[in-house]
Formats: C-alpha cells, sequence, structure tokens
C-alpha cells in the first residue's frame, strides 16, 4: 500500500472509532444516570432506615457512576481534539510553544517553571491539531514539575538517525521506562497514583492519535526523580 | 410554586429510568402538572395529533410544554420536533429537548428544527433536579404561551 494510501485508510478507521465511540458512550450516560439518580432517591427516602455504613456505601455507588461519566467524557473530549480535516501549513512552533505556556501560567497558580525554547522550530502541520498536541505535552511537563526544586521545561529539536525530532523535556518526577512500555500512549494509562498527581490519563493519548494523523512517531524517554523527554516527529523530518 | 395543575406536560421518553427519575425531579421542584408519557416517537405522534390510541383526545387541548428525548425507537425525536413544527395545530407549542448527548451537531439539529431549548440529561441526580426546577420555573410560570397572551 502506498502512504497516502495507508493515510486514508487510517483516517477512516480513525473516523469509524470516533463513531462508535459517540453511540456507546451515549448509551452508557443513561444507566449512569439511574445509578446515580436511585442511589440518591434511596439516601433521600430511606435515609432515616440506613445507617452510616449503609449511608457510605450509597456515597461510593454515586461516586464509582461518577467517575465512570468523567472517563466518558475524557473519551468523548479526546476524540472530539482529535478529528477534523487535516489542513498542514508551516508553523512556528516555537512561537506556539512560548504561546501555550504563558497560558498554562494562569492555570498552575504558585508554580512557575523556567522555559527554555529553541528559535525558529518549523514544522508542516495542521494549525488546530497541533496546538492541542504542544498544549497536551506542556501541561504534562506542567503537571509533572510541580514538585521539583529548581522545575525547568525546555522546547527544541534533536537529530536521531537523521532525521529531524522535537522534544519537550522537562525535570520533573520521571516514570520508571519499565513500566511504562506499551502503554504509556494509551488512553487512561496513568504513571502515577490519584493521591500523587491528578488526571484522567488521556493527554499523551491524545498526542499520540494528533501524530498519528499526521503520519508520525511519538515517543519518551523518562528516569525516575530526573525527568521526562517526549520526543515527536511528522513524516516531513 | 406552580399554581395551574390543569396544564400537561408532554414527556416523550423511552427510558423507565429517565422517566422515574424526571417524574421524582418534577414531585421534589412541587411541579404538580399532569404528566402524560410518551415511550416513542409514534405515541408522542398520537397524543399531539389524537390518533391511535388518543383518537378521542380534544386536539384544541395542547401540552403546556414538550420534554422530548432525541434517542427514541420508531420515530426519532428530531422527526417528531420537525412534525410538530411542520403543523399549523401545533407548531407554536414549546418543545425542549432533553438529551444525554453533548454533540455539536445534534444541538445544531435541534435549533434549526425549532427546539425551545436544548437541556443535557446530567448524569448528577442534583443537576439533572436543579436543570428541571429551571425548565419548570421558565417554560410553567414565566414563559406567557402564545394562548394566554
Amino acid at each position: 500500500m502506498r502512504p497516502e494510501e495507508c493515510q486514508r485508510r487510517l483516517d477512516e478507521l480513525n473516523k469509524e472509532m470516533d463513531q462508535l465511540l459517540y453511540a456507546i458512550t451515549h448509551d452508557l450516560r443513561a444507566p449512569l444516570r439511574a445509578i446515580d439518580g436511585f442511589s440518591q432517591a434511596v439516601l433521600e427516602d430511606y435515609g432515616d432506615a440506613i445507617d452510616d455504613e449503609g449511608k457510605d456505601y450509597l456515597k461510593r455507588v454515586r461516586n464509582g457512576g461518577k467517575k465512570v461519566n468523567a472517563y466518558i467524557d475524557g473519551l468523548l473530549y479526546m476524540s472530539r481534539e482529535t478529528r477534523g480535516d487535516l489542513n498542514p501549513e508551516p508553523l512556528d512552533l516555537s512561537a506556539m510553544v512560548t504561546e501555550i505556556n504563558a497560558i498554562l501560567t494562569n492555570e498552575y497558580a504558585g508554580h512557575s517553571p523556567q522555559l527554555t525554547v529553541a528559535d525558529g522550530v518549523s514544522m508542516t502541520m495542521d494549525r488546530i491539531l497541533t496546538r492541542t498536541l504542544l498544549t497536551k505535552l506542556l501541561d504534562n511537563a506542567w503537571k509533572f514539575t510541580a514538585k521539583s526544586d529548581n522545575p525547568s521545561i525546555e522546547f527544541g529539536t534533536v537529530i536521531i538517525n537523521g532525521k529531524v525530532a522535537c522534544f519537550v523535556r522537562d525535570n520533573g518526577t520521571g516514570f520508571d521506562m519499565h513500566y511504562a512500555e506499551g502503554h504509556l500512549f494509551g488512553a487512561f494509562q496513568r504513571m502515577h497514583g490519584d493521591d500523587e498527581y491528578g488526571g484522567l490519563g488521556t493527554g499523551l493519548a491524545t498526542a499520540r492519535r494528533i501524530i498519528s494523523r499526521h503520519g508520525g512517531e511519538i515517543w519518551a524517554e523518562s528516569e525516575q526523580g530526573v525527568g521526562t523527554t517526549l520526543f515527536f516527529r511528522t513524516t516531513e523530518g | 410554586m406552580f399554581d395551574d395543575n390543569s396544564k400537561v406536560i408532554l414527556l416523550v421518553e423511552d427510558n423507565p429510568d429517565d422517566v422515574a427519575l424526571t417524574l421524582r425531579a418534577f414531585k421534589k421542584n412541587n411541579i404538580m402538572n399532569t404528566v402524560v408519557i410518551a415511550k416513542d416517537g409514534t405515541e408522542a405522534l398520537d397524543y399531539l395529533f389524537c390518533t391511535g390510541e388518543y383518537a378521542d383526545r380534544d386536539i384544541e387541548d395542547t401540552p403546556q410544554m414538550i420534554l422530548l428525548d432525541l434517542k427514541l425507537p420508531k420515530v426519532t425525536g428530531l422527526e417528531v420536533l420537525k412534525k410538530i413544527r411542520e403543523d399549523d395545530r401545533t407548531k407554536i407549542l414549546p418543545v425542549i429537548i432533553l438529551t444525554s448527548s453533548k454533540e455539536q451537531q445534534d444541538l445544531l439539529d435541534g435549533y434549526s428544527l425549532g427546539a425551545n431549548s436544548y437541556i443535557r440529561k446530567p448524569v448528577d441526580f442534583d443537576q439533572f433536579t436543579d436543570a428541571v426546577r429551571q425548565l419548570g420555573l421558565y417554560w410553567l410560570v414565566l414563559n406567557i404561551g402564545p394562548k394566554e397572551g
């Protein structure tokens, strides 16, 4: 199969997956509403007949339902953020990174990692999707440097095997590559517990889908306590 | 909260759980209106146009508001809405779409076919109750219907 043919097939499959996802998630909401609504109804109407332990169980039922709902939202959001027509154009990624970083400053109050951006990094990619991609990678770096001393984030390019790859590097928590293999970029895959870092685990999955729509590759290098570098390249690299 | 209980609310909803939850949300908000339930699009059209099991109903006696689910067996919610808007006898009735869908396209379709409001059914029952409260306040109390003016 020619590369263009492959890409067309991939786009078709992605579209099909989005439609399936939409159908499934729509149908999941109704039973979730029943789980939440009737647990609440029991708590309100029969609260006197249930002791504190029973009430705690019902609250857990409600929380479970809400969590499933958050996952559904995450999936739909991911699908929405990665679809749409692909209109590649030359982009100034350095400027985009600086711009996104300024937005993140407002989202993470009290956290201000040092940002270093290589000048003039340019790639031919879809503007909207690339913005989302860089937002996910930078947000990841912001999140996992929140507990670092002298947190720093770097954006730049390297040449690997004769091809240009962009990278976002942080000196954050990092993770054990041994556990990440094969599923770091999967939906809802998280390398840290809920009590350490929040989030659903859709950021890198979204990033991978955007890169795959551009026919490129994304990969990570990480070491616990040292930091993480996320690399990506498109076909042109 | 709502004085005139004679006005009918037509609830078009195929899921019995959602029907029970919606009725409970009405009750919690002291909305005492008669609620007629249509389990699919065909039943809704039968009620509105006085056909089938509603053949003896007076067509002049229109519901105060219609709560319409989009995803229905047989005739879909959007088709029901289209029929309501096409007929002079029903085209002015307030139709509120109540759905699980957050899709932009469903929203656009609903509004372009003439829905008066579009409410997403939240999973959280407290939010759902609040949405029903606001609906009732607006469409049963504040809004002056075409026949009252």
